[in-house]
């Protein structure tokens, strides 16, 4: 302090307005609150300058007015930048402007009031957990595509449950359904849903989690951005379908569930296929495999008529009857030849008979000729090595003479020999 | 037709249907192996016929509530 403190015992002193300026600079530039100040209010108006950013920031409900001023230096520091109409909260502090008379409050740090600081919370949330890999797509499981047990995070009372129970009792009944109650709003909400999501875990039927709730206004839906709600989501050892009710922005709760859907209705049909639905697929299987089978039956009896009217086309019966007719020909010729050859045969065989009759020696005896033998058996041809005297057996055709050589006789010398010969 | 213990898929059943429907209709089995695989066919569709019917004569769901009741 350079200057003394006025002594209000004694009558006042006149100040200048230097003096009087320079105290009031003093109080406020000096003050512990003033020198780091947190304040809120809406911004009203701004104007940018190259030196910086001037604008005021009116309280929304005193008609009372702040004057403000970024400098440029600072500007890009700030987390958003004063808008008018915009809910703020702003770090700085008190500055006196002499010449002018006024203070201002020379801001370093802005940040959005209301809403907008929860959507700046959920931002700095999001961009973090994403950089975790949290939201990729590849983390992604499949759902199982017919479960048989699943279960459901939400609160018994909600409207969403009944949906869920409503839905599921359509599509699938006979499901085994696992409530694990949670709350879904307030504060001791995302410590009761992780709570629930690890019941669900230790409990271990489940194949797949419906995590959901109905709308409701932003700030209800808040546990669902909580971080401790998101990593339970993500470390779930099943697939999780996130169907919460929304009329804005997606959730983290949704951003890294493995599915998410708009609706506690469209959550429970993604969980389990439709029976009716199933069966009609089933009938139509059923109707193909006979229809398959039909047209294969079908295909092999086309080929067994197929080669049957083949078969029949063929000239069978007129090529058994030619054949028929050649062997009956054939036997007829075999017949008729041999036949032929008979008759020759026979014929020739009465030839020969009769020649052998009339060489029947018997036959030429009984024409009146005779055998003369020798007295060994020889048969007599010649005349030669004959003597007069010798004896000689004469067959006849009844019986055999002996008799002796009286004479001998050349041929064609005595007709009378021959007849002699002869007629014995 | 029964169940086995080891368990019975849906899925995997009505794969194996298809997988032989499309055997019979590319036509390059033999006559006795197509009647042999209907039969098969057959069978597993009667499992799943089952199945599906067991399900539809549930009129409701059954369903469990997990943990200590809290108080809502």
């Amino acid at each position: 302090m350079s200057f003394t403190q006025p002594n209000l015992l004694f009558p006042p002193t006149v100040l200048s307005v230097g003096g009087l300026t320079q105290y009031i600079q003093t109080l406020l530039e000096q003050d512990e609150e003033l020198m780091q100040v947190w304040v809120t209010g809406e911004v009203s108006s701004a104007s940018q300058h190259r030196s910086g950013l001037f604008f005021t920031l009116q309280d929304p409900d005193e008609r009372v007015a702040l004057r403000c001023i970024v400098w440029a230096s600072q500007l890009e520091k700030l987390s958003i930048l004063p808008v008018p109409g915009e809910q703020v909260i702003l770090l700085g502090r008190i500055r006196v402007y002499p010449q002018r008379g006024e203070y201002q409050l020379m801001v370093w740090q802005a940040l959005p009031a209301g809403e907008g600081l929860m959507a700046l919370r959920y931002r700095q949330l999001r961009d973090r957990l994403e950089a975790e890999g949290l939201f990729d797509p590849a983390r992604k499981r499949l759902l199982p595509p017919h479960p048989q047990t699943i279960a459901v995070v939400t609160s018994p009372q909600a409207a969403a449950w009944g949906d869920i129970q409503r839905t599921l009792s359509h599509r699938y009944p006979g499901l085994r359904v696992l409530l694990s109650p949670a709350l879904v709003q307030g504060d001791q909400a995302p410590d009761s849903i992780v709570a629930a999501i690890e019941r669900v875990q230790k409990d271990g039927r489940a194949e797949v989690l419906i995590l959901s709730r109905g709308g409701g206004a932003t700030e209800d839906m808040a546990c669902f951005n909580h971080e401790r709600v998101v990593r339970a989501i993500a470390e779930c050892s099943i697939p999780v379908i996130a169907g919460i009710g929304h009329q804005r922005d997606e959730s983290l709760a949704d951003l890294v569930a493995d599915v998410h859907v708009h609706t506690p209705t469209a959550a429970a049909q993604l969980a389990v296929p439709d029976l009716a639905e199933l069966y009609t697929e089933h009938c139509q299987r059923l109707n193909h495999l006979i229809t398959a089978g039909q047209t294969r039956l079908a295909l092999a009896q086309n080929q067994l008529q197929h080669q049957s009217r083949r078969l029949k086309r063929l000239p069978l019966e007129r090529q058994l009857v030619q054949e028929g007719r050649a062997i009956a020909h054939l036997k007829q010729q075999l017949i008729q030849t041999v036949n032929q050859q008979l008759q020759q045969r026979l014929t020739h065989q009465q030839l020969l008979a009769q020649k052998l009759q009339s060489l029947d020696p018997r036959a030429i005896l009984q024409r009146g000729y005779a055998i003369a033998r020798r007295q060994n058996g020889q048969i007599l041809r010649t005349i030669a090595a004959l003597q007069e005297g010798d004896d000689l057996t004469l067959q006849l055709s009844d019986g055999q003479v002996k008799v002796q050589v009286r004479e001998i006789m050349a041929a064609g010398t005595g007709h009378e020999a021959e007849s002699e010969q002869m007629e014995l | 037709m029964k169940r086995n213990q080891s368990k019975w898929s849906y899925e995997a059943t009505v794969a194996e249907i298809e997988a032989i429907i499309t055997q019979i209709e590319a036509g390059e089995l033999n006559l006795e192996e197509v009647f042999e695989r209907f039969n098969t066919a057959v069978n597993h569709l009667q499992q799943c016929e089952t199945f599906l019917q067991e399900r539809r004569q549930q009129m409701t769901l059954l369903i469990e509530k997990l943990g200590e009741e809290p108080e809502f």
